[in-house]
């Protein structure tokens, strides 16, 4: 049977500068929480910055990175290359973004079953009382 | 049922691998199949709605890949109330009618011609990823959204079998009477993982999950790197892209795969062709691999079938969460969505008739890695389980399943 072909969407369907939707607003809203319950430091600029796609996606970055860094030594992480498009010319990110890749922490493994002693004491006295 | 643990695709079976969509009914994106297989429960191309001037307004093959329902069509509970029993107040005993689809996306920008757009559906040449696996494998024909509302409380279903009462968007905590669906596996010394794209997509569920068990997660290019190792854990959950944005590692771009309007929804086809491909290409894996695809919930998209009754859940959302005059009970199902089931284990061209709902994904997973498991909802225990269609008595031919093609851009 010959592979079927799942075309490609044209390059102008890519627009991170699109207003954020109603979902991702509440996605931000439920990291926004952890970042107060949790009391992290963000950048006030990167904070503010949430009206676009491009800017929720930096700041969720942020806290993805900070939350995971709790349990994992730091290593570069790289995109999946099949829904990657290279921008032609394109540099690095200015600011935030590189910061945010240099620190980046590991591709992880699949998971090993999880001894409660391997949850970290910092993430373990986070859990909400319920 | 019991699950007959003697079937051979059972007894083969090692992983369980759910990808969850955003955002699409089942006759926006599978409707039009019914032309091709009429056990299908699609579209005939008579169904209707009116819209504000009393105009009767069918169903049409219009869909487009972007651009068509801008803005988000509204999903939010007192909207899907609306559009399932035409009030946006009042629910049963209201007959199911599903005939304020146009009504409630005229509320929005009050532009009449563009509230037809709510009913118009894809042809399966548009989307070829996902009818192709529909056709050559198990498409459900009554798989509904667990909540009627929006997308946070109906992938905690997926997660939890319960949504701890919610029935919107806001910031909930998972009762400790109910474990998340990785914590019982991980307890059961299963191995587990919850893949969200990268790590600026990220995921929906950061409040409890992420918080607490960061380790659980991964990149999709985990996923990938593990299916390429054969190192796939037990149970998969995949969360696509919600955003589009410069990739993290500076790559280049990553366009959002989720489907959610108003994203292209072929980067969507693409991203369940990768998936797919990931497994069905290494034969170490497909012949154990059990492959989910659904929908968190309609996206306020037109669907045809009215949604049934259900277990309640214990919890009730009270008039000020649902935004009607109701309190909800968790006693009905959100609307019908789109979800397949892939392995070479499942006859070509099935079609499952039973009621399944997202409290069925744990409720599966429960029930094939762990067993006797107690302590869960009460619509988690009710629910249909979906491995019994994995009911071939030898695998399928190669040349029998079919791979995908994912054109660069």
């Amino acid at each position: 049977m010959e592979p079927i072909v799942a075309p490609a969407p044209p390059k102008s369907a890519f627009n991170k500068n699109r207003r954020v939707s109603d979902l991702l607003q509440s996605q931000l809203k439920h990291f926004q929480h952890v970042v107060h319950k949790q009391g992290m430091q963000i950048d006030p600029a990167l904070a503010r910055d949430l009206a676009t796609e491009a800017g929720a996606a930096r700041y969720i970055a942020t806290i993805t990175r900070e939350i995971r860094a709790q349990s994992k030594p730091a290593q570069p992480q790289s995109s999946p290359i099949a829904l990657v498009r290279p921008a032609p010319g394109a540099a690095p990110q200015p600011g935030t973004i590189q910061k945010l890749a240099a620190s980046a922490p590991p591709s992880s493994t699949p998971s090993q079953p999880r001894p409660a002693a391997k949850k970290s004491k910092k993430s373990a006295a986070k859990r909400p009382k319920r | 049922m019991a699950l007959n643990r003697n079937l051979p695709g059972i007894q083969a079976l090692k992983h369980v691998v759910v990808l969850m969509m955003e955002n699409r009914s089942f006759d926006h994106m599978l409707g039009a199949l019914k032309a091709q297989n009429p056990a299908i429960d699609g579209l005939t191309g008579n169904e209707s709605n009116p819209d504000n001037t009393g105009a009767q307004i069918k169903v049409q093959p219009l869909a487009e890949y972007q651009s068509q329902l801008d803005p988000d069509p509204n999903h939010h509970f007192a909207a899907v109330n609306l559009q399932i029993f035409n009030d946006p107040q009042k629910g049963p005993p209201l007959p199911a009618t599903m005939q304020g689809f146009i009504k409630s996306y005229f509320n929005q920008q009050q532009n009449t011609s563009h509230s037809h757009d709510i009913l118009y559906y894809f042809t399966p040449d548009k989307l070829p990823v996902l009818t192709t696996l529909a056709s050559n494998y198990a498409v459900f024909n009554r798989w509904f959204a667990s909540i009627p509302g929006p997308t946070i409380c109906n992938r905690a279903f997926a997660h939890y079998g319960t949504s701890f009462g919610q029935v919107s968007m806001d910031v909930f905590y998972e009762g400790k009477q109910y474990k998340a669906i990785y914590d019982r596996m991980l307890a059961a010394n299963h191995t587990c993982k919850l893949f969200y794209y990268d790590e600026a997509s990220s995921t929906m569920e950061v409040v409890n999950l992420l918080q607490n068990e960061p380790a659980i997660f991964g990149t999709f290019q985990d996923f990938l790197t593990a299916c390429n190792k054969n190192a796939l854990p037990d149970y998969c959950f995949i969360e696509p892209n919600y955003t589009d944005h410069d990739a993290p590692d500076g790559s280049g771009e990553a366009i959002a795969c989720d489907q959610h309007p108003d994203h292209d929804v072929r980067a969507g086809e693409q991203f369940i062709a990768t998936v797919y491909n990931a497994i069905r290409q290494n034969p170490s894996l497909w012949p154990n691999t059990a492959l989910l695809i659904v929908y968190d919930e309609h996206g306020g998209i037109y669907d045809h079938v009215p949604p049934p009754a259900c277990t309640p859940d214990g919890f009730v959302a009270q008039p000020t969460d649902t935004g009607t005059l109701d309190a909800f009970h968790f006693d009905r199902l959100g609307v019908r969505v789109p979800a397949i089931l892939v392995s070479p284990w499942v006859q070509k061209g099935s079609v499952i008739n039973d009621v399944f709902e997202h409290a069925s994904i744990p409720g599966t997973v429960t029930d094939f890695f762990i067993g006797d498991y107690p302590n869960r909802s009460p619509r988690e225990i009710a629910t249909n389980t979906f491995l019994g269609n994995l009911s071939l008595n030898t695998i399928r031919d190669e040349n029998d399943c079919p791979s995908f093609a994912v054109q660069k851009s």
